[in-house]
């Protein structure tokens, strides 16, 4: 992670810790990967009824140098598996994913020749959220899913 | 005029008009996770399987539900239940719910009502092992949440309301509804051909 | 192949399809032609119409417009049939709705569900709502039996399975109960059904009134994998489907029209399925550390046996031997062979077929030039008369049994049966002739000396071979005394058998182990071969003379050279132009002196001039008596290498043992005792680290500096075809194809046979030898399994435990033994207790013990006795057979073993 040293675990770092994680899950920028129905449910989440912006999240960027967190949404076929791969290579840690969706999770119904059974068999990911498509409070609990997560995560200390 | 354009920054105001005018209009978030979306009796949510009253399983394990899955999510190992010869019971479940679409399918192949959906669609999981749901998770499910679930089979017309083994047969048979006659529903009893009539004897 | 007369042929019109069929055809089977699907449940293709079921209604428009039975109407000429008129579908929905008030809807708990016709014709031809009342029956499922479910709610009561059980089998073990609404199908009194366990009742059943207790809600039919293979029990070679789910044998499934059963299975193909699955099954390699063997790697494994062959063959080429088993594929034996032959040079090269096998088949191969039977089964369907040798064919090869029950039941044809017990052929057949166990070569020579005296040689034979026939007659001056006395039956009983036999134009022999491995088997398979040859069997069509096999591939053993005095392709090893070809074939030189045979290579074992040994595929310790000391030689050996699917007897003396994969994991061929080659297909995961028997094979040749390599198991056939043509063409049976080989008969009979007739007809003094002992203890086959492979299966285990003493009833309660009582049968070797049983079958003075039993004491009660060099095999079976032992009610209850 860059700014991992050998530091004893006392109470300073674990409050820089803390006071790290909690900046980095309050302003989750995920960047816009709809691949296909599940896209519909994410551009739900993000309008006034569900809005996400309430968690930070709400800032969907266009390009991944810009974005921390990846949300596949939709069925990852074999043609964009190197383009996901760019794309999630081309994020700056700190870095997540989100497989939303059974698509992304596992390929669904799609056991086929052209479909990536799961996107983890390409990225590492965080959060699976099941569901066809996940309702968008789903959504909203995978990232909060997500957040409790990084809020765990050790970031001065080993 | 050019001097209070540039000071207010007018026609950033009037891009601006519709949204302040917004401000103070009711807003229609809902506050998830404090305040949940009521969901409806059809929704259909993560699968759970039932028990009837005495706590026995209702599956009998007859694989339609596998056949009916368009994901072929669902794996059953059916057997005799030891001890109760000719019993059918399912004696591994599993249910791949990373694969599933929600689709009702199987719910509805389901002979004996043991499938019901629930309201639940909060299914995240860092893992994704955990959502692979076997026997006991589905059963666990299905006692956490049978008030749902009931609610799901009426809503779909699959039952009537009552999820009871029906009374005066073998306990080697799982609860099956009689046939609808052309006559309007009348039972057989009634028509003259019960068991006394024919002078049905058990073989030995 | 059949002398088929000329059949009128008609024209029909099916659903304004216009066709020609020949005359005698249903309209049933005119529309399978066509392509045309009539619904039925009562039909089947291999049985008289039962016209029970009347769902094959169809509609004939012309010459008169009536409703008929598909499945019983023969079709006239111009005749006008319409399958789905408005009036047959109308007949079909209201008998499907009759059906269905009775029938209870328990499709989800039924295993019939989904494969089932009624479940498929209700979809397609019946109504959504049914105008009649319904009332259920309610009977209780009945699961007495041990193997087979009979559930009468479900029946639909259409006769198929007794039908198929009477017609077929000619068990008739079913049959209806009771009359109207409450008919129920089942052994007659309402006891529970103790049957053969065929299956084919529950094969043919359309609903799921009878399913099997060991599949019992264990699969589905859209889970299943299906797989077409071969049986690995008898020679009779059944193809079926092998079903799996998820890798797991679900069950086995016959195939209809399919293989020599044409669709028909016995008890140990249905239900014998879970040897493969046993925990038993060796899963990793096994070296000898001290006293224990040990688990290791095949590396390991490889190089320890390579290095023990080696280090033997380095004293010289006789000094390795090696021995295979029916049981192996026809790809892993002649690897196998090779690698003793080329890879470590050594002569010494025996196979199973020396309990009895090798007999039958070098007559066959000597006289007629054909490996294996000269009929097919078809041939026997068809015989005009069939005598029976010995052989109890509805017990050692069933289905091969149900051909000759055909020609009983369909053809009304007499099947002469002699054996020495009663057996289930015998009660049908037309003449019986009961003699002495192990008296066989005596009552052949009766048969033949009765041909000759009675004047029943057949015209042309006389006429065109008379030095044969006068060789004969020479050797036949005795008198009936020497035969009448050891078997005990009358000069008139042979004379009205011989009578009968020679007057049948389509006449086939069916000689079965009793004489192939029996005293001076081969000459009884000669003599055989003359009682044929005098009557004419020889030259007529669709007539002849076989000996039967008892395991799946004991002819790949033949066809292959698994013998010191074979090569490959049916040669024997003197033939020096075939051992020229084969040593060429495989670029080495083969020795000029045949190796020895199996009970010469373990007297050279122990006396050390055999070091090291390679066995597969048999156990000879597990299947031999102590006296033939066989562990004593084994142990003796300095490496010692066994390849086989458990850890028998004869792997607990290895130095090295491998785990090889059984028919159900691997590709390969079997050839069938008709010569028959079919293919295996591997239906499952092998347990553990099994490889293929090839595999291993090749492995060890690598291992051995000598690389055997093939890319896969059809490549291996391939170059064995090369060497015996026979193996290139797929199934095909002798009767079929080749036939006789004319040129080959011509020259046995105008030269090569009259050198060996020589002592044929002497018969063995043990015949009349006299014993303290009043009784004579025979080892014998059982119907529910075959060789010892078949006591790993629990089901077929349940079914029969083969361990019981079988004794004559009278005999019995003379003595005082009641079923189930321990018994102790006494021979000059020692003793051993065994449970009891009387049964009909036995004749007095006769003991019957199954040979698969794993009980040792009874086997090493039998001496062993070695034949004559000119005999040339060694009937190790034989006198298993023909122990005199002493029986008296034991004791003690709690006798020890």
């Amino acid at each position: 992670m860059g700014l991992t040293r050998e530091f004893d675990s006392g109470v300073m770092t674990t409050t820089v810790d803390a006071a790290v994680n909690w900046a980095r899950k309050s302003a989750l920028w995920p960047m816009t990967f709809g691949l296909a129905c599940c896209a519909i449910e994410m551009i739900a989440t993000v309008a006034a009824r569900y809005d996400v912006d309430r968690f930070g999240a709400g800032v969907f960027r266009g390009s991944p140098r810009q974005s921390d967190l990846m949300i596949v949404a939709g069925t990852l076929t074999r043609k964009m598996a190197p383009v996901v791969r760019r794309i999630y290579d081309q994020m700056p840690e700190p870095r997540y994913v989100i497989a939303m969706g059974s698509c992304a999770t596992s390929g669904n119904v799609y056991n086929t020749y052209s479909v990536v059974q799961g996107v983890d068999q390409i990225v590492p990911v965080d959060v699976y959220i099941a569901g066809c498509p996940p309702r968008p409070e789903a959504l909203i609990d995978g990232i909060l899913m997500l957040q409790k997560k990084i809020m765990e995560q050790k970031v001065f200390a080993r | 005029m050019g001097l209070i354009k540039t000071v207010f920054m007018t026609e950033l105001l009037m891009g601006l008009k519709i949204v302040f005018m917004q401000m103070f209009k009711p807003y229609c978030t809902l506050q998830y996770p404090h305040v949940k979306h009521p969901i409806p009796d059809g929704y259909r949510g993560l699968m759970s399987l039932l028990r009837y009253e005495d706590g026995s399983e209702r599956c009998v394990g007859c694989s339609l539900c596998e056949a009916a899955c368009p994901s072929n999510c669902i794996k059953v190992v059916s057997d005799e239940v030891p001890g109760q010869p000719l019993v059918r019971y399912a004696r591994e479940y599993y249910l791949d719910i990373s694969r599933c679409v929600f689709c009702g399918f199987c719910t509805e192949a389901c002979p004996v009502d043991a499938l019901a959906m629930t309201k639940v669609y909060e299914a995240s999981v860092y893992d994704r092992r955990e959502l692979m749901f076997d026997k006991r998770k589905l059963y666990a499910l299905g006692e956490q949440f049978l008030e749902d679930g009931k609610a799901y089979l009426v809503a779909h017309g699959m039952d009537d309301g009552t999820l009871y083994p029906r009374e005066g047969l073998g306990d080697n048979r799982y609860a099956f509804p009689p046939v609808d006659t052309a006559h309007g529903g009348e039972q057989p009893e009634q028509i003259g051909l019960t068991r006394e009539a024919l002078e049905v004897e058990e073989i030995r | 192949m059949s002398t088929a007369t000329k059949v009128a042929t008609i024209t029909v019109t099916i659903n304004g399809q216009t066709t020609q069929v020949p005359k005698g055809t249903r309209i049933i089977q005119a529309a399978q032609q066509l392509g045309i699907e009539i619904p039925t449940f009562c039909y089947h293709p291999r049985m008289r119409p039962n016209a029970a079921c009347r769902i094959c209604t169809v509609e004939v428009v012309k010459p008169m417009n009536k409703m008929f039975m598909a499945c019983s109407t023969e079709l006239m000429d111009g005749m006008e049939v319409l399958t789905d008129s408005e009036r047959t579908l109308k007949d079909r929905q209201t008998n499907l709705d009759l059906l269905l008030t009775q029938h209870p809807l328990d499709c989800p708990v039924c295993d019939k569900g989904g494969e089932c016709k009624l479940q498929d014709y209700s979809v397609k031809y019946g109504s959504l709502e049914n105008p009649f009342a319904t009332q259920r029956k309610d009977f209780p499922e009945d699961i007495r039996s041990v193997a087979l479910d009979f559930n009468s709610n479900r029946c639909v009561l259409c006769g198929a399975c007794i039908q198929i059980c009477g017609d077929i089998q000619m068990v008739d073990a079913i049959g209806f109960s009771k009359r109207g609404f409450i008919t129920v199908v089942g052994a007659p009194m309402g006891e529970a059904l103790d049957c053969e366990f065929c299956g084919q009742c529950m094969d043919v059943c359309p609903v799921g009134a009878i399913t099997s207790r060991f599949a019992k809600y264990k699969y589905r039919p859209w889970q299943e994998t299906t797989t077409l293979t071969t049986c690995t029990y008898c020679g009779c070679g059944c193809q079926y489907d092998l079903r799996t789910v998820d890798g797991e044998i679900s069950r086995v499934t016959p195939v209809e029209g399919v293989g020599p059963g044409q669709g028909s299975l016995c008890v140990r193909g249905h239900f014998g399925y879970h040897f493969m699955d046993d925990p038993r099954r060796l899963t990793r390699p096994l070296v000898r550390r001290g006293d224990k063997l040990v688990e290791t790697t095949w590396d390991e494994a490889l190089t320890e046996a390579a290095r023990g062959l080696a280090r033997a063959k380095a004293g010289g080429a006789n000094r390795v031997a090696g021995i295979a088993g029916g049981r192996m594929t026809n790809e892993e034996i002649y690897l196998f062979s090779r690698l003793v032959r080329d890879v470590l040079g050594s002569p010494h090269l025996d196979s199973s077929l020396r309990y009895g096998a090798i007999n039958g088949v070098t007559v066959m191969q000597q006289a007629l030039g054909v490996t294996g039977m000269m009929n097919s089964f078809d041939d026997l369907r068809r015989a005009d008369s069939i005598l029976l040798v010995g052989c109890d064919i509805t017990q050692e090869a069933p289905i091969c049994g149900l051909a000759v029950k055909e020609a009983i039941k369909k053809g009304e044809k007499p099947v002469l049966v002699a054996d020495s017990m009663k057996t289930e052929i015998m009660k049908l057949g037309a003449a019986r002739l009961v003699y002495a166990p192990g008296t066989e070569v005596a009552l052949i020579k009766g048969l033949v000396k009765a041909v000759v005296d009675e004047g029943l040689i057949d015209a042309d034979v006389a006429a065109k071979y008379p030095r044969a026939v006068e060789a004969i007659r020479a050797e036949l001056s005795g008198t009936y005394k020497e035969i009448e006395t050891p078997t005990g039956l009358s000069k008139a009983d042979i004379v009205a058998v011989a009578r009968q036999f020679a007057s049948a134009r389509r006449a086939v022999i069916l000689a079965g182990p009793r004489v192939t491995g029996g005293l001076k088997g081969k000459s009884a398979m000669a003599m055989l071969v003359d009682l044929a040859f005098l009557t004419g069997a020889l030259t007529t069509p669709g007539a002849g003379v076989n000996a039967i096999t008892m395991e799946n591939n004991e002819l790949g053993l033949a066809l292959l050279g698994a013998a010191p005095e074979l090569l490959p392709g049916g040669r024997g090893w003197s033939d020096a132009t075939a051992r020229a070809q084969v040593a060429e074939a495989w670029n080495c030189t083969l020795p000029e002196h045949a190796g020895d045979t199996m009970m010469d290579m373990f007297e050279a074992m122990r006396e050390g001039q055999i070091n090291a040994a390679l066995i597969s595929g048999t156990d000879p310790v597990g299947r031999t008596p102590a006296g033939a000391k066989v562990a004593e030689s084994l142990r003796a050996l300095d490496c010692l290498v066994v390849a086989d699917l458990f850890l028998t007897e004869t792997a607990k003396c290895a130095d090295v043992v491998f785990p090889v994969r059984s028919y159900a994991e691997m590709d390969g061929t079997f050839t069938n005792m008709e010569g028959r080659v079919q293919e295996i297909h591997s239906a499952m995961k092998a347990p553990g680290k099994s490889r293929p028997g090839v595999e291993v094979w090749s492995n060890l040749a690598r291992a051995l500096d000598h690389p055997l390599e093939y890319a896969s198991a059809a490549e291996v056939r391939a170059e064995a075809a090369r060497l015996a043509p026979q193996l290139a063409t797929l199934g095909v049976p002798n009767g079929a194809s080749a036939g006789v080989s004319v040129p080959t008969l011509e020259a046995w009979l105008q030269g090569g046979y009259l050198q060996t007739m020589n002592h044929r007809y002497d018969l063995p003094a043990k015949l009349n030898e006299a014993s303290e002992h009043n009784f004579r203890l025979y080892l014998g086959e059982l119907l529910y399994h075959s060789g010892s492979m078949s006591t790993y299966n629990w089901g077929l285990m349940k079914i029969n435990a083969a361990n019981e003493l079988l004794i004559n009833p009278r005999e019995g309660r003379k003595l005082g033994i009641r079923d189930g009582d321990r018994v102790t049968v006494t021979s000059q070797l020692g003793s051993a207790v065994v449970v009891a049983r009387a049964d009909s079958q036995v004749m007095p003075g006769t003991l019957f013990f199954p040979r698969h039993s794993v009980n040792a004491e009874m086997r090493n009660l039998v001496q062993v006795v070695v034949g004559s060099q000119e005999e040339g095999a060694v009937p190790l079976s034989c006198l298993e057979r023909v122990t005199l032992a002493r029986v008296a009610a034991s004791a003690e209850a709690g006798a020890s073993a």
